[in-house]
Order: C-alpha cells, then sequence, then structure tokens
C-alpha cells in the first residue's frame, strides 16, 4: 500500500481561544511526530483541557490553526477526526446503556461493523470486563475512565487525545494502560497527547513534554531530558517544571 | 443519507429500547398491572370520546363551516411543529457536547440521526390523531365531515415540515436560559436557607420546557354553539388555567427529577428535598384553580358547583405531585401511577361520589408513603 | 467496645446477574481509620453506595450505631457523611453557602458557629467566599469533606479521596483524616494505593472481585506483606554470586546486571549498610540502585496465592 504517511500526527500553529473577555489561549504552538508520546503538564487552570477541546473541534477557535496528520481540522473536519481518538470525559458516558453497548456505538461510530476484538482484550487487561454487562450509571469513577479510555482507543486511530485519563486508575490498570500506550506508540509509531497534573507518571511514561501556562507554550522537554530523569529520583521532572514555572515571566 | 443501522445514535435508540424491552420483561407483575391500568384508561377515553364527538361533528356546529375547520387543522399542524421543533433542539444541544462529539461522523450523520428521532416520534402522534379521526369519522353521519377533513390534513402537513425540518439549536435562546438557570442557583446559594429554595429555580425551569398553550386553541372545540361572544374571553382564561395547571406539573417534576439526580450523592431525607416545592407548587396551584373558579362562576355555574370544581383541580394538582414523588426512583412509571389515581378517581364519581374525598385521601396517603420509602 | 457500623451478609447482585458484592461481614469500631484497598471495579464504590443508601443491596443488613440502615434510616443516614469520589459542586458558589446548604439538605437547624468551625478546621475559613472553581483540586476536596461535615456524623465515607491528587496534598489530606480521627469521627476510606492505606488506616480491608478477601490490623498485614526489594544496577556484570553475601537473600538478574535483594521492611534491621559495605569490600560498583515496595499486585498475588495454598 502506498498511502502517505506524514510524519507529523498534531500541528497547532497560533491557536488562540478566549471566553468572553477571559483569554485562554494566548498563541500555542505544539507538535507531535510520530511516535512521540508527549505530556501537556501544567497548573490547575493553565487551559489544558480547553487546549484539548479545541485540539478535538470541541471548541472552536480563531485565529489559528489544527492539522491532524497534515489534515486542517477547520477544513475537512470528518478526514482529520478519523485520524484521532478522543477519550471523552468520564461523566458524559450514555447512563442507561453497558460498556458494551457504549463501545459498540463508538466503534459504529467509527466506521467498524463491530467492537474489534482487541478493544474487548484492552478491557480485560484493564481489569474493566466483570462490568461490561452492567449499566454505566452503576460504575465508580474508576471503572467509567478506563470505558472512556477504551471509546478513545476504539479503531487504533494513529493519534491519541486524553485528558487526564490517569486520574482514579488503580495502579495495576494504570501500568497496563501506560504498556498499552507505549506499545502503540514504539511498535505502531502512533502520537499521543496527554494532559496531566499527576508529573509522577511523567519520567516513566512520556517521551516528550511541554509546560503549558498562561494561555502558551513555556518549555518543553524532550526525550533526552526525560529520558535522563527516569533513572534519577522519582521527584526531579516535577522540580524541573516548578522551575521552569518560576523562571516564567508571566507567571 | 446516512441512515444505515450504524448510525451511531439510532443504534444507541436501539439499544436504550431494548433495554427497557429486557427490563418489562424482568418485572412482568408490574408490566401487566400498567398495561391493565393503560386499557382501562383507554376504555374511559372511548367512552367520553364518544359522546363528544358527535356533538363536534353534529350538522350545524361552526366546525362544519369551512374556514373555522381549516382554523383548527392549522392549530394541529402549529402544535405538532411545536412539539418536534422543540425535541430537535434539545437533541442538538446535547449532540454539541456529549461523548460522540469528537467522533469521525459525517456532517449529516447527527442531523439525520435527529431528524429520524424526531420524525418517527411526529409519525406516531400522526398515527394517534389519524387513528382517533377514523373512530370520529365512523361515528359521524355525514360522509366526509369538514372538521375530520382538516384534522386529517393539519396532521400530515404538521408532520410532513416536523420530518423535514433539520433540528437547529438556536444558540442564543439556550445561554439565556442558562444564564437565567445559573442566575437562579446563585440566588438559592446566597440565601444559604438550605432546600427550602430550590423551588425557586422552578421559574426559569419553566421558561426552558415546551408550553402546551398550543393546546388551548382546541378548546374552542368545546365551547357549545350557543356561546355568547361575552363568555369567550372568560372560556379562554379558564381553559388557560387549566393547561397552565398541566405545564406546572411537567416543570416541576423534570426539575424534580434533575434536582434529585445530583442530590442524590447526599444521603438525603426524600421529603425534605420534596418539601422544597411546596410553596411554589401551593402559590401556583391555588391562584390557578381559583381563576379557574372564578371564571366557570361569572360563566354561570353556581357558586357550590364552582367551588367544587375548584377544590377538584387543586386536588388533581396534588395528586399528580404526590404521583410524581412516589415514582422518584422509577421515573417511567409516573404516567402509569396517574392514570390509575385518574381511573379510580373517576370510577368512584361515577359510582358513589360521596366517597371522593376519602377515595382522593387513600390515593395521597399512598402515593406519600411510597415515596418516603 | 462496640461497634459503630455492623454489617453482617451483605450483598449486592444486579439483574445483569454480576455479583458486585459477594456477602461481607465486617464490624467497624468507634474511632478507628479503616481503609478499604482493591482495584477499581472491586466493589468498593458499590459497598460504600449500600451503606449510605444510594443503592438498595440484594441481601444482609447494616447497622450505624444500632439503627439499622432502612428500617430506621432517618437517624442511619443522619449518622453519616459521604465525600463521593466525583467532586459534584457547580451549582453552589462558596465554600461557607455548599456547607450551609448541606447542613440544610439533612434537615438540620442553621449553626454558623458549627460551619465555621468546620470550614477552619480545614483551613477553608480563609476562602469560605472565593468561588469554588476558582480554588485548586486539593481545595475543592476539602470543600467536599466540609459539605460531608455539616450536619455533624459520626461516620465519615471518604470514596478515593486521593484520587488525582498530587503527592504534597496527598500528605495533607492523610493529615486531615488523621485529626477527623482525633475528633471523634470514623473514617472509613476507600483507595487504591497500598502506601495510602498503609499511611493511614488502623485497619485495613482488601476486596477484589467483589469478594473481601481479608480484614486484618494493619501492622499485621504489613508484617506479612512488608517486604521491599532494593535494585542494584551493577557496573560490570557478575556471573555468580560471590559466597562473602550468602548472608543476604539475593538473586542475580538481567544476566549478571541486576542484582536484587528482597528485605523485611518491619525488620528493625534490615541489612542494606551491612550490605553495601561488604560490596564495596568486594569491589563490586553500581551505577544505580532504587528500592520497590510490594504493590498491590504484589499483595493479590501473595494473597490468592496463600488462599490456593490453604485450600490445597
Amino acid at each position: 500500500m502506498n498511502r502517505v504517511h506524514p510524519e507529523t500526527l498534531l500541528q497547532v500553529e497560533d491557536l488562540h481561544l478566549s471566553f468572553g473577555a477571559n483569554a485562554v489561549l494566548r498563541g500555542v504552538d505544539l507538535a507531535i511526530v510520530r511516535g512521540q508520546l508527549l505530556g501537556l503538564v501544567g497548573p490547575n487552570g493553565s487551559g489544558k483541557t480547553s487546549l484539548i477541546r479545541a485540539v478535538t473541534g470541541l471548541l472552536p477557535v480563531a485565529p489559528g490553526q489544527v492539522r491532524i496528520a497534515g489534515i486542517d481540522l477547520a477544513v475537512d473536519p470528518l478526514a482529520a477526526r478519523r485520524q484521532f481518538g478522543f477519550a471523552p470525559d468520564p461523566t458524559r458516558l450514555p447512563p442507561a446503556l453497558s460498556g458494551r453497548q457504549a463501545l459498540s456505538v463508538a466503534a459504529a461510530a467509527r466506521g467498524l461493523d463491530t467492537t474489534p476484538a482487541s478493544t474487548l482484550e484492552l478491557a480485560e487487561r484493564l481489569g474493566a470486563s466483570r462490568w461490561i454487562d452492567q449499566r454505566i450509571e452503576t460504575y465508580s469513577l474508576g471503572t467509567r475512565q478506563k470505558y472512556a479510555i477504551l471509546i478513545g482507543l476504539i479503531g487504533d486511530p494513529p493519534l491519541l487525545v486524553l485528558d487526564e485519563v490517569m486520574n482514579g486508575l488503580d495502579p495495576i490498570s494504570s501500568h497496563e494502560l501506560k504498556l498499552e500506550l507505549i506499545e502503540r506508540c514504539e511498535r505502531r509509531h502512533c502520537g499521543v497527547l496527554l494532559a496531566t497534573h499527576g508529573l509522577e507518571i511523567a519520567p516513566t511514561l512520556l517521551t516528550d513534554a511541554a509546560l503549558l501556562h498562561e494561555g502558551r507554550i513555556r518549555h518543553r522537554w524532550g526525550s533526552v531530558e526525560l529520558g535522563h530523569w527516569r533513572h534519577a529520583d522519582p521527584g526531579a521532572f516535577e522540580r524541573a517544571v516548578v522551575a521552569a514555572l518560576r523562571s516564567d515571566p508571566a507567571g | 443519507m446516512a441512515l444505515s443501522p450504524t448510525n451511531p445514535d439510532l443504534l444507541v435508540r436501539d439499544f436504550l429500547r431494548h433495554n427497557r424491552w429486557s427490563q418489562w420483561r424482568a418485572r412482568t407483575a408490574e408490566t401487566a398491572f400498567s398495561a391493565l391500568a393503560l386499557l382501562v384508561f383507554a376504555g374511559f377515553a372511548l367512552w367520553v370520546g364518544d359522546s363528544l364527538w358527535t356533538r363536534l361533528l353534529a350538522p350545524g356546529t361552526p366546525w362544519a363551516r369551512p374556514l373555522p375547520a381549516a382554523l383548527v387543522g392549522v392549530a394541529t399542524a402549529f402544535a405538532i411543529v411545536a412539539r418536534a421543533r422543540s425535541r430537535g433542539q434539545g437533541l442538538a444541544r446535547v449532540h454539541a457536547s456529549d461523548w460522540l462529539a469528537a467522533m469521525p461522523l459525517p456532517a449529516g450523520a447527527r442531523r439525520n440521526a435527529r431528524a429520524r428521532l424526531v420524525g418517527s416520534d411526529a409519525a406516531l402522534w400522526l398515527l394517534g390523531v389519524w387513528l382517533t379521526l377514523a373512530w370520529a369519522w365512523l361515528r359521524a353521519d355525514q360522509s366526509a365531515p369538514v372538521l375530520v377533513v382538516a384534522l386529517a390534513l393539519g396532521s400530515l402537513g404538521g408532520s410532513a415540515i416536523a420530518w423535514l425540518m433539520p433540528g437547529a439549536p438556536s444558540e442564543p435562546a439556550a445561554e439565556r436560559i442558562q444564564r437565567r438557570e445559573r442566575a437562579s442557583a446563585v440566588a438559592i446559594a446566597a440565601g444559604t436557607q438550605g432546600l427550602r429554595l430550590l423551588g425557586a429555580a422552578l421559574e426559569p425551569a419553566a421558561a426552558r420546557l415546551p408550553r402546551s398553550a398550543p393546546w388551548v386553541a382546541f378548546a374552542f372545540l368545546l365551547f357549545p354553539q350557543s356561546t355568547p361572544l361575552i363568555a369567550v374571553p372568560g372560556l379562554v382564561l379558564l381553559f388557560t388555567a387549566l393547561t397552565l395547571s398541566l405545564d406546572l406539573i411537567g416543570h416541576w417534576h423534570v426539575r424534580y427529577l434533575a434536582d434529585q439526580a445530583w442530590l442524590d450523592a447526599q444521603p438525603l431525607l426524600p421529603r425534605h428535598l420534596f418539601r422544597a416545592y411546596l410553596p411554589y407548587l401551593t402559590r401556583r396551584t391555588l391562584v390557578l384553580s381559583l381563576i379557574f373558579g372564578a371564571c366557570l362562576h361569572v360563566l354561570g355555574a353556581p357558586l357550590l358547583f364552582a367551588l367544587a370544581l375548584t377544590v377538584m383541580l387543586a386536588a388533581a394538582v396534588a395528586d399528580a405531585v404526590l404521583c410524581g414523588f412516589a415514582t422518584r426512583r422509577a421515573p417511567g412509571r409516573f404516567p402509569m401511577l396517574l392514570i390509575l389515581h385518574g381511573v379510580i378517581v373517576v370510577a368512584t364519581t361515577q359510582v358513589l361520589p360521596p366517597a371522593l374525598p376519602l377515595v382522593w385521601l387513600g390515593c395521597a396517603l399512598t402515593a406519600w408513603r411510597q415515596g418516603n420509602r | 467496645m462496640t461497634a459503630i457500623l455492623q454489617i453482617s451478609n451483605l450483598s449486592k447482585t444486579y439483574a445483569s446477574g454480576l455479583q458486585a458484592l459477594k456477602p461481607v461481614n465486617l464490624d467497624i469500631q468507634r474511632g478507628e481509620i479503616f481503609a478499604l484497598l482493591g482495584p477499581n471495579g472491586a466493589g468498593k464504590t458499590t459497598l460504600i453506595s449500600v451503606i449510605c443508601g444510594l443503592v438498595r443491596a440484594t441481601t444482609g443488613s447494616v447497622l450505624v450505631d444500632g439503627h439499622d440502615i432502612q428500617r430506621d434510616y432517618r437517624s442511619a443516614r443522619s449518622l453519616i457523611g459521604l465525600v463521593p469520589q466525583e467532586l459534584a459542586t457547580e451549582m453552589f458558589e462558596t465554600p461557607l453557602a455548599t456547607a450551609a446548604f448541606s447542613r440544610g439538605l439533612f434537615g438540620r437547624p442553621p449553626d454558623p458557629a458549627l460551619i465555621e468551625r468546620v470550614l477552619r478546621g480545614l483551613t477553608l475559613w480563609d476562602k469560605r467566599k472565593d468561588r469554588i472553581q476558582t480554588l485548586s483540586g486539593g481545595m475543592k476536596r476539602r470543600v467536599m469533606i466540609a459539605k460531608a461535615l455539616a450536619h455533624e456524623p459520626r461516620v465519615l465515607f471518604l470514596d478515593e479521596p486521593t484520587a488525582g491528587v498530587d503527592v504534597e496534598l496527598r500528605r495533607d489530606m492523610w493529615a486531615l483524616v488523621r485529626e477527623l480521627r482525633d475528633a471523634g469521627v470514623t473514617i472509613i476510606l476507600t483507595t487504591h494505593y497500598i502506601e495510602e492505606a498503609e499511611e493511614m488506616a488502623d485497619r485495613i480491608g482488601v476486596i477484589n472481585k467483589g469478594e473481601l478477601i481479608l480484614v486484618e490490623e494493619k501492622s499485621r498485614l504489613m508484617a506479612k506483606l512488608g517486604s521491599k526489594t532494593l535494585t542494584l544496577q551493577l557496573q560490570d556484570p557478575l556471573a555468580l554470586l560471590p559466597p562473602e553475601l550468602a548472608q543476604w537473600q539475593l538473586t542475580l538478574k538481567d544476566s549478571g546486571h541486576v542484582l536484587e535483594y528482597r528485605f523485611d521492611t518491619n525488620a528493625e534491621e534490615n541489612g542494606i549498610p551491612g550490605l553495601l559495605r561488604r560490596l564495596h569490600e568486594l569491589g563490586i560498583g553500581f551505577r544505580d540502585l532504587n528500592t520497590e515496595q510490594s504493590s498491590l499486585e504484589d499483595i493479590f498475588v501473595s494473597l490468592t496465592g496463600k488462599r490456593a495454598e490453604a485450600a490445597a
């Protein structure tokens, strides 16, 4: 197959967003290439969730440009959306459907006939399959979170957009999820954008990290730095983030 | 058109239907009981309606003339379109930010799904209206009563528009309602008076729900032919009071369920939450039933009769609210319980009218105890 | 000593056939901190929801200070406070309003002095008039706790109090829970972090797949399971363990590049300084060392392993 494989999966250029007089994003530039697992870190209220919502087309932005695998999200939203998977807010999952039914609906939305076996297998690994035929309204937050992640990963899209998905996951499942994300990036050349405030997980999972503060990307760390911190003590990355925030003239 | 069964929104609908069906099957006794209550109610409606149709379709009524009949047809079309529109807008609001909002769905897929969901709803209405009309036509003496033709055409036209109209949200309206709800939430918080102020939130919520006002137009059908023009405002007021009472129950019920959903994380006593709405409900019910009774009296009903009907209206609203309270854990049973209470009350009026207050009290007490469980 | 919470034969089976909770028997003592430890979906939230009256039990009963949660639900529920996982406080703008409102929810008369005490105790008093939205995640969680405490409950349930909370806030939360206990509140919390259970609880119950596998005093559980592993990344690979190191429980891994030492955290002498000294004397250099505590997974493996042995 001679399909074009663009190297850059996400390209955000000069993205602005305001709610009324309140400017949340003030010119964000961000890129993710294949194989990159980029952590979006930043203090509460720094605009992480707004950026995620803008990247997935849930918030209209102007001015600015979002390209997913080379496709402009504003020009061809359908083709752009085929290139990424997004884990929805776990509290928004349909309460009266079972987990299995929600997965079939998500599969249908991605043009698949049935829920892929790999998704069900991942549900098993995440320890979520015990509840699969139970209505979502009876799930705890952690189990809901797992189904939201499964929905985001369904159909193996090249780019994964995940917002605070590690929240509330037990250590076993968050380890399984880490393995899955790393496997997708290394073997299948996917890219991941992961917004997180849990800095402990960062060095062991991410290949890249970007600090969002006051509506702009203030600092970016590459795989070399993160690799270095991986073997240092767990607080090293946290200290680096705090140092970057302190040295930020805007902060 | 992307109207394959793989349209995710239609798949959700199918799954919901399936889940509801298996729930019904799991509770056989309850389902049988509800079906029975529905049948009794339908029988009662047939019995009342039968005499109504003969009177309405008698030759010489204004509705036998083309222009008034056409007006009724247009009102029908309007009511159907208004209902479909508000439903489509509600769905569009949900679709804008729900769990499938970021999925790669073709531009028309969700709009089509909305049209299908709203359209099948409109089709059901059309079927209901036409069945009623077929029955009326059978009862009529003429071969093609003008009113029946007008209603048939009106409902068909209304349903057609509802089918073709994609449910587009009117953003400014949605924002306005959100702002008002927010303001009332702030008002509640500022008061820190606890639950009492939840009732205050009913006011903006009332603005959001579809009004049954278009249906007032149909009240004209029921006016006797000899109605003097001067009595018409009184009659209109009377029917408005009735429909507003219906709205009152509807708004309260939606709000009550929503409030309960977010307050349920609290180990909260059911009656404390319920009590919160009582001042608002009492005030409204009193005003509406007094207007209703006063209109009756002014229109010539004896004082005692008008008073009795005033009390009955207030009692009916109170009973409906209690039914909502009783079914708070399974809101699907709300209409069933209402119908059941309706059948009991009507049966009592037919058999032993003086026992009515006692029977009503019995119904109300049962509902109250059920709700407190 | 009377138990403040008596759970007997409590189970929950959903219509789909899922046994979310297998029959549970458990007594919670007055004034203790009890941690319910288990992975997501194990039934922790189901158990709490049943006790708090949000979900109806299939079998069994719960007594809260002698009051049955179904027959005498009013007294039972007024003794219980619940801090749920989700931060659902959008409706109410300020911490003060939220706490005062919540007291109203339980039909208690307003008591500004008490609300002030609760908010001060949670260091929320200075922020009582701030909008909740503008507060940090940890502060929001404190607002949820203030809300649950506003009607003076005797038993407080904390459903994953530190999920999504960073390390520093987690420590604050632990201190806070101890203060509450000292003020006489019995605390039941769920967690999937073993260090959290170890840090806070007097007793720990381990739950997995709807079954309460064991309930144990913390110290005894930790003695059973509290082994740690010290991993040394060696500079030069070792072909064999030198006999000089025989007194330590060592294993060579990764074709001689990694040396692992398992030691008991509860032993007075863990032997690490001696081991490091001896390695130095032998000229065995290492690039990196780190310690790893037994994880939740290890505990489950060892528990289920032990159960299998017992059955055999």
